[in-house]
């Protein structure tokens, strides 16, 4: 068999087949709901599949945005194409409630450099929760995250994209059968990335600001009336 | 209230293009300069140039050029509320998304921030010129050199950081030596708070290289009052450090303002927040210390442009080669570099504050650079290529009054030969170069105009390559052989061109 006479297809398929189980078997009985809607692009008008929207980097002409609906047994996808660099999206956004989560796509690329800074990968938010890429011109290839929610009521935006936050590619890319999933476990040996690990570190109280901005008050006052001086008369010095 | 006098060059002869102290004049430090019809003739010819050069054709081509991506791009993010971390600070960003926001997202309007920065710079090199030097004719060589250099010129003609910082740069050189001038306490005091909203706006525009700046004026400025010969002592540690508290804090003030946004988006929390930048900055900088990049160059190289890449190119219909180059004007770059040699001379002779000032910064961002890890692009060397150009300024501007020495002569009509050579080829270079030497011979010592000749001749080649280059910085399209005759440099190695 082709299969059998490519043994980098055939494990390509082995992997696949493996991932898919564990995504599946660690997901519950009964829970195993996409919380995307129209994660199969099933559903849509015109160019734009149903509650998916577009974003890029830079509102570029040469970035181009597809909707390829459902046709014969073929899934719906939809398509980024950078003609030149660029870093563009389809997004959609969720509310998610604590809980451990797995994001995931299929994805087929033509024509990414394999010396980009980043490929096509789905991606949550922009802060480092994404999967790892896919460049130059594959087949179509499973990629996904797990990621842990701890606050309540989250707000998350589901990226699937062609280049990463501030790194840029050209190419095309095609993602269909999108998912988000909530899980129990995750498959062991999984990395979990937690969504607020990088926002914490931003956090803080925005009070601490004001005495660092009183303080510099201070010192130009300071600064001011100690330079405030009579006019001298002496002669320069050379 | 800072009484330091800068040591001027005698002048030679009484032109109108240098400057005389003021008739009501007691001292030497009251040296005010009479702003007369001449100024304001040059600064406006200086303006409407630098405004043709930096606007005309802004928006082309209609898409980010090379590093836009990313500047303009984080512009976007700030109008969009999308976080994001870079490891400079946002004060241009914030330009060009303010733009944006009040004119569209359109490659022209991108583009202004710099436009306006790039032709105002041009004016204060004028200004600084006649500050520094006192001779309206080393100030207006001074700004036509920035004027005329590719590399100032494209960095005022995109969306990218560089300009800002050294506009900020300049301004802030300018306010210490007008500061160094003034008697009025009231007005010194005034021009010291400009001076840390200036420096804080440099600081605020680019990550690091701004701070050597501030640290070569804050030096001058104290090195200035220290100097002065006074018999309180109380009283001048008193201005020292009400000075330094003054510029330091209002610096402060305005660079921690340019991070307000972030706050003000959600993206950051608290002070802690700007503790944390700079860790992400210092971890940043590691991991691009290990990148590798073909337009990054070495240190040595960049006083010799030796490599110079590429920042956008475009073949239009009928084969035409569009491109937008970062290099600057060969004939003023390595002109500037014999100026350079002749500054340390001079200064070794008879040291001046403002030779002092130039020597000193040149030497001091180099040094900066050099040992620093991070890899560079040659637009790094803007900054100290800017002090460069003064020196070029003021050493042309003794060539004209027929000051300068004889081999200081020498060296600037030798200074031409890498350009003819490569420009013109061995032989035509050869010639050329020939003729110029034979020409300035019989000036010298036939008619005692050496140094006139001197000064025209590097002035009508920097004028000649300029025109020449300006298609390389403007993008305008070239049939494939005239683009390959200007790519003078295609080694393999460190010299290359493209």
């Amino acid at each position: 068999m082709d299969v059998a006479r490519s043994p980098l297809l055939n494990i390509k398929v082995y992997s696949f087949i493996i991932i898919t189980l564990i995504i599946l078997l660690s997901v519950p009985a009964g829970a195993a709901q996409n919380l995307l809607t129209n994660g199969d692009f099933s559903e849509g008008s015109g160019n734009q599949p149903a509650a998916w929207k577009t974003e890029a980097w830079m509102d570029l002409d040469s970035t181009a945005f597809t909707w390829i609906p459902p046709f014969g047994n073929d899934p719906g996808e939809v398509e980024i194409s950078n003609a030149k660099l660029n870093d563009s999206r389809w997004i959609q956004s969720r509310t998610l409630n604590p809980g451990l989560y797995y994001a995931g796509v299929q994805i087929f690329t033509s024509a990414v450099p394999l010396q980009s800074w980043a490929g096509a990968l789905i991606s949550i938010g922009d802060q480092g929760i994404s999967s790892i890429d896919v460049k130059g011109s594959t087949n179509w290839t499973e990629r996904g995250v797990f990621f842990r929610v701890s606050r309540p009521n989250t707000n998350v935006e589901v990226k699937l994209r062609l280049a990463g936050f501030k790194n840029f590619a050209v190419g095309q890319a095609f993602f269909r059968n999108a998912v988000l999933y909530k899980i129990d476990s995750a498959p062991k040996g999984a990395m979990i990335l937690e969504l607020d690990a990088d926002q914490r570190l931003w956090t803080g109280r925005s009070w601490t600001l004001i005495p660092i901005f009183v303080l510099l008050g201070a010192a130009v006052f300071l600064g001011w009336r100690m330079l405030e001086l009579p006019p001298d008369p002496r002669k320069p010095v050379r | 209230m800072l009484l330091v006098v800068i040591e001027v060059p005698v002048p030679r002869s009484n032109t109108s293009m240098t400057i005389k102290p003021s008739h009501h004049s007691n001292t030497d430090a009251d040296f005010t300069f009479s702003w007369n019809r001449t100024d304001s003739l040059l600064l406006g010819i200086l303006a409407v140039a630098a405004l043709l050069t930096r606007f005309w054709r802004l928006g082309y081509p209609n898409e980010p050029v090379f590093d836009e991506i990313q500047f303009v791009g984080q512009a976007l993010a700030y109008l969009r509320g999308e976080q994001f971390l870079d490891v400079h600070p946002g004060f241009p960003k914030l330009l060009i998304a303010a733009a944006i926001k009040l004119m569209g997202e359109h490659s022209w309007v991108w583009r202004s921030p710099s436009a306006v920065l790039g032709s105002a710079l041009v004016l204060v090199t004028f200004l600084l010129g006649r500050e520094m030097f006192r001779s309206r004719l080393a100030a207006t060589l001074s700004a036509t050199f920035v004027l005329c250099d590719g590399m100032f010129l494209i960095h005022s003609r995109l969306g990218m950081l560089e300009i800002f910082h050294i506009t900020f740069t300049a301004t802030s050189y300018l306010l210490l030596f007008q500061l160094l001038r003034t008697r009025d306490p009231a007005l010194a005091r005034r021009k010291i708070l400009y001076l840390g909203l200036v420096s804080g706006m440099a600081l605020a525009s680019k990550l690091m290289i701004p701070a050597i700046g501030l640290l070569l004026v804050l030096g001058f400025l104290i090195y200035a009052m220290v100097a002065q010969n006074v018999s309180d002592r109380g009283l001048r540690n008193r201005r020292i450090v009400g000075t330094l508290v003054l510029l330091l804090s209002v610096s402060s003030i305005v660079y921690l303002v340019t991070f307000l946004p972030n706050y003000w988006l959600g993206w950051w929390g608290g002070a802690w927040s700007l503790v944390h930048y700079y860790h992400e900055v210092i971890w940043q900088l590691g991991e691009m210390s290990l990148a590798s990049n073909p337009f990054v160059s070495p240190w040595w190289s960049w006083p010799l442009m030796l490599r110079a890449p590429l920042y956008w190119q475009s073949t239009v219909d009928g084969g035409q080669i569009a491109t937008i180059w970062e290099g600057g004007n060969p004939v003023l770059w390595w002109a500037s570099l014999g100026a350079l040699m002749i500054t340390i001379v001079r200064e070794v002779e008879r040291p001046t504050l403002a030779r002092s000032f130039m020597l000193i910064g040149y030497v001091g961002y180099m040094l900066a650079l050099a040992l620093s890890k991070h890899p560079f692009f040659l637009y790094i060397y803007l900054a100290p290529l800017y002090l460069q150009y003064l020196m070029l300024g003021v050493v042309l501007a003794d060539l004209w009054s027929e000051s300068a020495r004889r081999w200081e002569q020498i060296i600037l009509v030798l200074s031409l030969a890498p350009a003819c050579w490569l420009g013109l080829g061995a032989n035509l270079g050869t010639l050329s170069l020939s003729v110029i030497v034979a020409m300035y011979i019989v000036m010298s010592w036939r008619f005692k105009l050496g140094g006139k000749f001197v000064c025209l001749t590097m002035l009508a080649a920097a004028l000649a390559a300029f025109v020449y280059f300006l298609p390389f910085w403007l993008g305008l399209p070239l049939e494939p052989a005239g683009y390959s005759a200007r790519v003078w440099l295609t080694g393999s190695g460190v010299a290359k061109w493209m």
